[in-house]
């Protein structure tokens, strides 16, 4: 099978079941009501220049929400340890299946920002133009990748920790602050930038807002922070699962979820 | 009056008891009270990026104060549970009859809601910068109570829609929450919307009470702060009728065409 | 006395999607007497589940009366739901997070027992159901057998009169499913009268005093497992092991004979009109050296298998 066959037919698999379970659709009922929580705030101050901030924001609260929502729903229900053994048996690349079926989930992520748009442009009038669209667009698909690399390591850290809802509550707003997806990294205290700069989102959303207000000076090293980082989590997240599955095959616990 | 109690406290068991298969004590406070709090912060750090000192306030004490609403609304969750696992026919035919329980099962989170909304009002405002005076600031306290029971009505009445309808409970959850969350006065006053928005949000919980934890704090005479009081309660009490009809509807129609007996 | 169960004319019907309506009770008439057990049989949805959801009161009627120990179900539900405890089968409807003996105190306080008399029969009943070393354990970790026993016992708590148990035994082994039966005679002996719901025909030969056969909502039969046959006709029967080709022919023949059923094995089943009959065929084959011979009588599954007819697995 070729591999974009494989990796369309992980997307079909996905879509299928993201539609029949309704809670799926839980990002795209979350993001037009963050998108006025903030857009009112932000008009109510009179502050015109964070508009973007605000439209931006809800987009990557959708992409972070979808990858955890992937990696601590979607895996855990298909009993995804069970199925990953049988996976890295099969004949076809481990990695591309997934991509295929987290690249889904993101696809439904990014339509947050879509929706977002449209209240900040229906609802208060306020359609955001985006001065760099070429940068734009990289920068979206950047993002794309490195919540595609986000879903895969969480996936692997719920799965070894097994206190799936725990983190999966706990993982959203310390890393919205972190990610500087709304008030800019560089409006928080000192000593939190470094932690900042290991979230992809805090590079994603200084590289989208420049990219709105036509500021993107720099872009791509940051294009580059993206993409290591997309790349760092994917690597580790494969690499966490295979010991995991390795641990399992020694003590005989292949298939315990 | 006894049975009622017993009903509570069983209740209370059963419901803590679920409760510790998912937290224990450990990840409770460092999963959920740190979201939580990390939830209020977010919304806090926003208010001083685009305001001032005096938005922060604000955004933050109306995020502190919501964290109840958004915990007692956890209700919704713990009855379409009740669903799930079949018990309703057994549920209806006992004499206390459906509604005790139907009121009782989420009781757990109204115990935790009134722990993280009082820990966050303590620990976030000293840590952000934004101290409250204390000590009328205390005077909240019974407020966030009041807030808690009407929330957990209106949770309760939500609930009886996500009975109904399977799957649905993580979408009225945070449809119930996040409408309060958006329009109830937390982060912007609700004179910023258009009239008729203005006027159904009256109907929510939250919205009468977090003004009168503001007035309190901003040292409103005690007459207008009770008003407001006067008014979150009786939005409470509306919300526990309609959860009572919502469910007694439940029962009777499910009596008529079969569908208690359903796994939905 | 009055009966523990008594319905007239009972009729139910369910609104289904695209409006089609589906009667799953029809015009049914039965009597249970106290203290008896009664087995209701049926294929699935035959309306058994119905019946039992009416007369605990989760489920109205159509139309036609039910009582039970002369309380109307509907009128006076809530004297039913006093004397009445409701058993389901299955994996559903306990706590799972909760212990054993926890489940039953939070139902004991929905039945408004104070907490003392809760707490001492919530351990009775642990102790009678054999669940009395696991009382402490969350009911998550217990098998389906368990889980039954427990339902048992939360049924029991309020000391009902009457109870209804649907599909108590289905997927437990013989073992559990034998034990079960044994505590449900030995609840009958202190006076209980029970209306047992199953398509296990060799549970309800072996339990029941009497049973009432009902198929697409509808009363086939009721009487007593034992001579059930009779509801066959007034037929009996003349059992042969492997009597050879040339005996059926003229068997057939005989005055009196209905039928001859070939059977597993090369055995042989005539079917008879009467005592009468059956004497002769016996004489016959005496004549003929046939000593295996023997007169039988129609099992209920026999009787099940004719009444309901060959519709293998459609519902």
């Amino acid at each position: 099978m070729s591999a974009l066959r494989l990796l369309w037919q992980a997307v079909r698999l996905q879509a299928a079941l993201s539609r029949r379970s309704p809670e799926h659709a839980l990002v795209l009922l979350i993001a037009p009501m963050q998108t006025t929580t903030l857009l009112a705030l932000t008009l109510a101050a009179h502050r015109a220049d964070v508009v973007a901030n605000a439209v931006l924001a809800p987009g990557l609260i959708g992409l972070w929400v979808a990858s955890l929502d992937y990696a601590g729903r979607i895996v855990t229900e298909d009993r995804w340890a069970g199925r990953f053994a049988a996976l890295i048996a099969a004949p076809v690349p481990f990695g591309l299946v997934v991509a295929g079926r987290v690249a889904t989930v993101v696809l439904v992520g990014t339509a947050a920002f879509a929706e977002s748009w449209l209240v900040a442009a229906l609802g208060f009038g306020r359609p955001l133009t985006v001065a760099e669209p070429g940068t734009f667009a990289i920068a979206v698909a950047v993002t794309c990748l490195a919540a595609i690399g986000t879903a895969t390591l969480l996936s692997a850290v719920f799965v070894v920790s097994r206190a799936r809802d725990v983190l999966q509550n706990s993982l959203g707003y310390p890393f919205y602050i972190l990610g500087g997806i709304l008030v800019p990294v560089a409006a928080l205290p000192g000593w939190l930038h470094p932690f900042s700069r290991v979230v992809f989102l805090s590079w994603s959303a200084d590289l989208l807002r420049g990219a709105v207000h036509g500021d993107t000076r720099g872009w791509p090293w940051a294009v580059l922070a993206v993409l290591a980082l997309s790349a760092a989590s994917m690597a580790a997240g494969l690499w966490l699962t295979r010991r995991y599955v390795d641990r399992t095959r020694r003590e005989g616990t292949v298939g315990f979820s | 009056m006894r049975s009622v109690l017993r009903i509570v406290r069983e209740s209370l068991i059963l419901g803590f008891a679920e409760m510790s298969a998912v937290y224990t004590w450990r990840t409770w406070t460092f999963g959920w009270l740190v979201r939580l709090l990390c939830q209020a912060t977010f919304y806090a750090l926003l208010g001083r990026y685009v305001g001032d000192g005096a938005t922060m306030r604000y955004v933050l004490v109306g995020n502190i104060v919501v964290l109840a609403c958004l915990e007692a609304t956890i209700v919704v969750i713990s009855l379409a549970g009740e669903r799930r696992i079949g018990t309703l026919p057994l549920l209806a035919i006992t004499p206390s009859g459906h509604l005790p329980v139907y009121l009782g099962r989420g009781l757990q989170w109204t115990v935790t809601g009134l722990t993280s909304s009082l820990v966050a009002w303590c620990v976030l405002p000293p840590v952000l910068g934004v101290p409250l005076p204390w000590p009328r600031a205390a005077y909240a306290a019974p407020v966030i109570l009041l807030i808690l029971a009407s929330s957990y009505g209106y949770g309760c009445a939500l609930a009886g829609v996500a009975l109904r309808t399977r799957g649905v409970e993580w979408l009225v959850l945070n449809l119930a929450y996040g409408i309060v969350m958006t329009f109830g006065g937390v982060n912007v006053p609700v004179t910023v919307w258009p009239a008729p928005l203005r006027i159904a949000v009256n109907v929510l919980p939250v919205v009468h009470g977090l003004q009168a934890v503001r007035g309190i704090l901003d040292g409103a005479p005690p007459g207008h702060v009770l008003r407001l009081l006067g008014a979150e309660a009786l939005v409470g009490a509306g919300w526990y009728a309609v959860a009572a009809l919502s469910m007694e509807r439940l029962v009777s129609a499910g009596r008529r065409d079969g569908s208690l007996g359903h796994a939905g | 006395m009055e009966p523990a169960v008594h319905t007239r004319g009972l009729r139910r019907t369910y609104t289904r999607r695209r409006r089609a309506t589906v009667v799953a009770l029809d015009d049914l008439t039965l009597t249970v007497a106290q203290n008896e057990i009664h087995g209701l049989l049926g294929p699935n949805g035959a309306g058994k589940t119905t019946l039992v959801e009416i007369l605990s009161t989760v489920l109205l009627p159509s139309a036609g009366t039910a009582r039970v120990l002369g309380r109307d179900v509907v009128a006076d539900a809530g004297a039913v739901r006093s004397l009445v405890g409701l058993v389901l089968g299955g994996d559903r409807g306990l706590y799972d997070r909760l212990t054993a003996r926890r489940n039953l105190l939070f139902w004991g306080a929905l039945y408004r027992l104070d907490g003392r008399t809760a707490r001492a029969r919530a351990d009775a009943l642990l102790e009678r159901v054999g669940l009395g070393d696991r009382a402490g354990d969350p009911v998550e970790g217990f098998s389906r057998g368990m889980r039954q026993r427990l339902h048992l016992a939360r049924g029991l708590l309020h000391e009902p009169r009457v109870l209804f148990l649907d599909e108590p035994t289905s997927g437990l082994d013989p073992v559990a499913a034998a034990a079960f039966r044994g505590l449900v005679r030995d609840l009958r002996a202190e006076g209980r009268t029970f209306l047992l719901a199953t398509h296990d025909m060799d549970e309800a030969a072996a339990l029941c005093d009497r049973v009432t056969l009902i198929d697409r909502g509808r009363m086939l039969l009721t009487g007593d497992p034992a001579s059930a046959g009779r509801f066959l006709g007034d037929g009996e029967c003349v059992d042969l092991d492997d009597p050879g080709p040339a005996l059926t022919g003229p068997l057939e023949l005989l005055p009196g004979v209905t039928g001859v059923e070939h059977r597993d094995g090369g055995a042989l089943r005539v079917h008879t009109a009467g005592r009468d009959a059956t004497r002769r065929v016996l004489a016959w084959l005496l004549d003929r050296d046939v000593l295996t011979a023997r007169r039988g009588r129609p099992t209920l599954e026999e009787v099940y298998l004719r009444a309901i007819g060959d519709r293998g697995m459609r519902v």
